[in-house]
């Protein structure tokens, strides 16, 4: 759990990982690595497929991936249905366990596994999606990043990184430190705040993807205050990150204007959104996190005395407009003059 | 608030709920999922609600409805449950 800080009630919510990969990324090793290692955490595992390993004490599910449109035609409302039905099932054998991961197929969109966690208000009340983790393949990920697609296909490869909080660059004994260092660079040009973690047969220290809290942007602002606009460095790519970083206070009709019609007319191209907000009026920091056109926000911490007044967001996505992100949100601002 | 709300703390969404369940008599394996979305439709106000029903062995259902949830009255709820017009998923 969330370690809360005195300002803050504990988060009694259930932490949900994500675990995303190619086929081949070592996604089932890592998995079964978290069932079988003795980490003192009970695990309640949703799969695609049973594991081949036997396991005892952990509260294993099969699922099949069911797409379900919560409004006709709207990607940004896709749901998997599957999870939905199977989460309100585990909830009621709560005390058996203390998280759950989730492990998608190689081929899946991560989009719809996180809308789940932002459609509903009762699911998002008892669980809360605590990190995307991706499993990339450092022998064979350029390969995929660079497959030409038909026109409408989607690049999974580039969307399961698009989306990851963490990504555990696996297979690292297979190429040497120069390939290392251009995937390093194609995964840090499409999700530039991403944690990376390097590894071999999937070993990694389970502590660096389990209940880190990624989504909990406070939590991660903290370990690292760069993460949200570290975004200089452009690549020839187009899905990237822009960072915006501005001080000031926001006029929250602006916002709710300018952030409701972006979302709604771009929320098909804009995979993740998150910020730390500073509303005018308002004594305490407002703190969102979007997939597609979902968004959840909430007030979170006091601002504290002196501190200024500062804004730190940035969008993850498909051919992303960075100047018109600048200027549309800068237009937010209490100071901004009359409104857009 | 801007877009977005704190989860769980929306009484219009819980109650809502509830009468979903009651109206259509569902058991505690269905899940129920309701959000107010923003419509891009033209003509379409800019939030409607839509709700779905998911039984855990059966076809999935869902409701849109051109209101808030806020504004949606029992007998509007009841009007666009108990009508065959209920889309499948």
């Amino acid at each position: 759990m969330t370690t809360p800080t005195p300002e803050e009630p504990r988060d009694e919510r259930v932490p949900v990982t994500v675990l995303t990969g190619f086929l081949g990324s070592g996604k089932t090793t890592l998995l079964n690595r978290i069932l079988t290692e003795q980490h003192g955490m009970r695990i309640a595992v949703i799969e695609n497929e049973f594991g081949e390993v036997g396991v005892d004490d952990a509260l294993v599910l099969d699922s099949e991936e069911e797409i379900f449109e919560m409004n006709n035609g709207c990607i940004c409302c896709t749901v998997r249905g599957d999870l939905i039905r199977i989460l309100g099932a585990l909830m009621r054998r709560r005390e058996k366990f203390d998280h759950i991961l989730i492990e998608t197929t190689g081929l899946a969109d991560p989009a719809p596994v996180a809308q789940t966690f932002f459609m509903d208000d009762e699911i998002a009340a008892q669980l809360r999606l605590d990190a995307i983790v991706t499993l990339v393949d450092a022998a064979h990920v350029l390969q995929h990043l660079d497959e030409v697609k038909p026109e409408g296909v989607e690049n999974e490869a580039v969307e399961q990184i698009a989306f990851a909080d963490r990504i555990v660059l696996n297979k690292t004994d297979l190429v040497d430190e120069s390939a290392i260092a251009e995937v390093t660079a194609r995964i840090r040009a499409i999700n530039s705040g991403v944690q990376i973690i390097p590894a071999q047969h999937a070993e990694i220290y389970l502590p660096q993807v389990l209940d880190v809290g990624a989504f909990d942007l406070e939590r991660v602002l903290a370990e690292d205050p760069s993460f949200l606009t570290e975004t200089e460095h452009q690549h020839d790519t187009t899905v990237t990150s822009v960072g915006i970083d501005l001080i000031g206070e926001l006029d929250e009709e602006r916002l709710n204007r300018w952030l409701g019609t972006l979302l709604r007319t771009k929320g098909v191209d804009i995979f993740r959104s998150k910020g730390i907000l500073a509303l005018a009026g308002a004594p305490k920091q407002y703190v969102f996190q979007g997939v597609h056109m979902l968004l959840v926000g909430e007030f979170g911490r006091d601002w504290r005395d002196g501190e200024e007044r500062r804004n730190r967001l940035v969008f993850i996505g498909r051919d992303l407009d960075r100047e018109a992100l600048e200027r549309g949100f800068a237009d937010c601002l209490a100071t901004a003059g009359a409104a857009a | 608030m801007p877009l977005g709300a704190r989860p769980g703390q929306s009484p219009q969404l819980r109650e809502l709920r509830q009468s979903v369940r009651r109206l259509l008599g569902l058991d505690d394996d269905t899940a129920v999922v309701i959000r107010q979305l923003a419509c891009a439709e033209p003509g379409c106000p800019p939030l409607e609600t839509v709700i779905a029903v998911l039984p855990m062995n059966g076809q999935a259902r869902r409701w849109a409805l051109h209101a808030t949830a806020e504004e949606i009255t029992e007998d509007d709820l009841r009007a666009a449950l108990l009508t065959p017009s209920s889309e499948g998923a």
